[in-house]
């Protein structure tokens, strides 16, 4: 099998997680479709530089994460505050998911919980449970280190729990 | 509770994906964009999915693929001095197997790759043939170590072969394509020397032959390599035309280094040599000149084919650059023959004596082989009629006991029924 065969294939397989990832951070299905494109168009670029590549599945997360930091490093001018004036909800993003999706309620409940996580350990927590990979993946696409990476995911799960626990009295 | 929070949230961003239309418009995109960038080296990803890696750990370290060197490396330490001095023995000397079965085993453990395997390989050939040329020197030669050191480049060649398959399976065409033809370089020198001096081995003639055509085979490999990833990529005009400027822009770079190498190398060279490359240049010279011609009209892959075929005349030209080094060392020989016929004469004679000694010492040994094989076989037959007497003897024995006791039984069990009776 060809690089060409191979990249094209992880593409059909990781597109629709790359995607999922990067919406879950800009809440837009047409910027988060762009983004994992343009993870998937720099991540072969990388092979034409002649780097290269031990883990395509974590270099894709990886390029994505810095394409979103980059991106909300030029829209900082907008404020949270300045976007939830014009009728952001960030909970509120049952309307951009494909109707597929019925259990509102359901779907509330649970991202209530990752919601309320700083953004350090919603990273993680999400990268481990939501996408499936490895603390030593994560480590890699976060440039962190594994211990500090299996700390964050240990308390952002230990956290939930409580705001559960909470949510329940 | 969380356990049932982590599959509803699961199952929720499952849900969360793109539609058919949109997958495939995004893939098209990205197909777009990869033919667009071909990759000019093909270095295979390594790993689709996350891997264990190899962390050097301790326990990493009890691996054979640490532990062989590190024992070598032990085995030469604990010997101290011997492997020292075994580094200059040559043929024929008792420490030359340290030299060649050790020390150099230790020092291959040291080449990682394939490549670099393959490259000291190369160097032990170069390195027979300095002990060939100490032998000649010393006037130690026979016909016997000629052998002997014909067999250990035998040994070398079929390695480096075996490291060219392996290369090659990797997909590593250039490096495989390099050690081949450094090897063919050598063999073709070795084998014009031969020819000059008059005795041309045609199995060296044959293996020449036979590695030029292996060459061609990987170029023409390489050549259809790149059109299959063009292909996979989506062939069209687009992904030839840029297949091609790519091929054109590496190719300017390689011309103006085989140049600068043929600057460097020209003094040293022959008159017939330099004429041969030059020749060799101006065809590549030409061959890219017709390929940028046809670039320009639009004709990518015939200008790809015409920088495929530069590619070739530029080899040709760089193994000949390459060869002065083989040549000016097996010159060198040559001259040490050539220069002293009575040297060679006092040779041939002492390698006859040697050789008549060798067989009258082969016949004694026989000789004392035979008496000593008579000898043994006496002295077994004496002994194999002893121990046959003696378990004979041992027989009887045993078998006088097994009747008293037979007898003792008999009786008692005589006497036993008659108080039965007399009880009764």
């Amino acid at each position: 099998m060809t690089n060409a065969e191979r990249f094209i294939e992880a593409y059909d397989k990781w597109a629709d997680a790359i995607f999922r990832f990067a919406y879950f951070r800009v809440y837009n299905r047409e910027s988060a479709k762009e983004l994992m494109q343009e993870a998937f168009c720099r991540a072969w670029q990388y092979m034409v530089d002649g780097k290269e590549i031990d883990n395509l599945r974590a270099l894709l997360y990886q390029i994505a994460r810095n394409l979103i930091i980059d991106q909300s490093r030029k829209k900082q001018a907008v404020s949270l505050d300045q976007m939830k004036e014009k009728g952001f909800e960030p909970s509120n993003i049952l309307d951009n998911i494909e109707k597929s999706l019925d259990h509102e309620m359901e779907w509330r409940a649970t991202m209530a919980g990752l919601g309320r996580l700083e953004p350090e350990y919603r990273e993680a927590v999400e990268l481990r449970y939501v996408a499936g990979l490895r603390p030593r993946e994560i480590a890699k696409i976060t440039g962190q280190n594994v211990n500090v990476v299996s700390v964050r995911i240990n308390r952002g799960v230990q956290k939930i729990k409580q705001y559960l626990a909470e949510d329940k009295k | 509770m969380l356990w049932n929070y982590w599959r509803k949230l699961n199952r929720s961003a499952v849900k969360l994906r793109l539609s058919k239309t949109e997958k495939a418009f995004c893939r098209l995109t990205v197909a777009d964009y990869m033919s667009s960038h071909p990759v000019r080296i093909s270095e295979p990803i390594r790993q689709l999915y996350w891997q264990k890696q190899i962390i050097l750990t301790f326990k990493s370290f009890l691996t054979p693929k640490f532990m062989i060197p590190v024992i070598l490396i032990l085995a030469v330490a604990l010997s101290g001095g011997t492997a020292a001095a075994a580094q200059s023995a040559l043929p024929g000397e008792a420490l030359y197997v340290v030299k060649t079965e050790i020390n150099e085993s230790v020092l291959a453990a040291f080449s990682w790759s394939a490549e670099k395997k393959a490259e000291f390989q190369e160097r032990l050939i170069e390195k027979r043939l300095d002990e060939r040329a100490e032998l000649i020197e010393n006037n130690k030669i026979t016909s016997l170590l000629e052998e002997k050191v014909a067999k250990q480049i035998e040994k070398h060649v079929n390695k480096t072969k075996e490291l060219v398959a392996k290369l090659e399976k990797k997909g590593n065409n250039i490096a495989a394509e390099s050690a081949l033809g450094k090897l063919s370089n050598y063999l073709a020198t070795r084998q014009a020397a031969l020819e000059k001096a008059g005795e041309a081995k045609p199995e060296l003639k044959a293996k020449v032959e036979e590695l030029k055509k292996d060459i061609e085979a990987k170029q023409v490999a390489m050549a259809l390599k790149i059109a299959e990833i063009q292909q996979s990529a989506g062939a069209d005009a687009v992904a030839v035309k840029n297949a091609a400027q790519v091929q054109l822009d590496n190719f300017a770079g390689r011309i103006a280094d085989t140049k600068s190498l043929f600057a460097d190398a020209r003094e040293k060279m022959s008159p017939e040599q330099i004429k041969k490359v030059e020749e060799k240049l101006a065809a590549t010279d030409k061959l890219y000149a017709e390929a940028k011609v046809k670039f320009v009209a639009g004709q990518y892959f015939d200008s790809l084919k015409s920088v495929l075929a530069a590619h070739k005349e530029i080899i040709v030209a760089r193994q000949l650059i390459a060869m002065k080094n083989w040549e000016k060392k097996l010159d060198a020989e040559e001259s040490d023959l050539d220069n002293d016929e009575d040297k060679a004469a006092e040779l041939k004679d002492k390698e006859a004596e040697k050789a008549v000694e060798s067989k009258l010492k082969a016949a004694e040994s026989e000789l004392k082989a035979a008496e000593k094989a008579a000898e043994i076989k006496v002295k077994a037959e004496e002994k194999a009629a002893e121990i046959k007497a003696k378990a004979e003897e041992k027989l009887a024995e045993s078998k006088a006991k097994a009747d008293e006791k037979a007898v003792e039984v008999k009786k008692e069990a005589e006497k036993k029924s008659k108080d039965s009776e007399e009880k009764d």
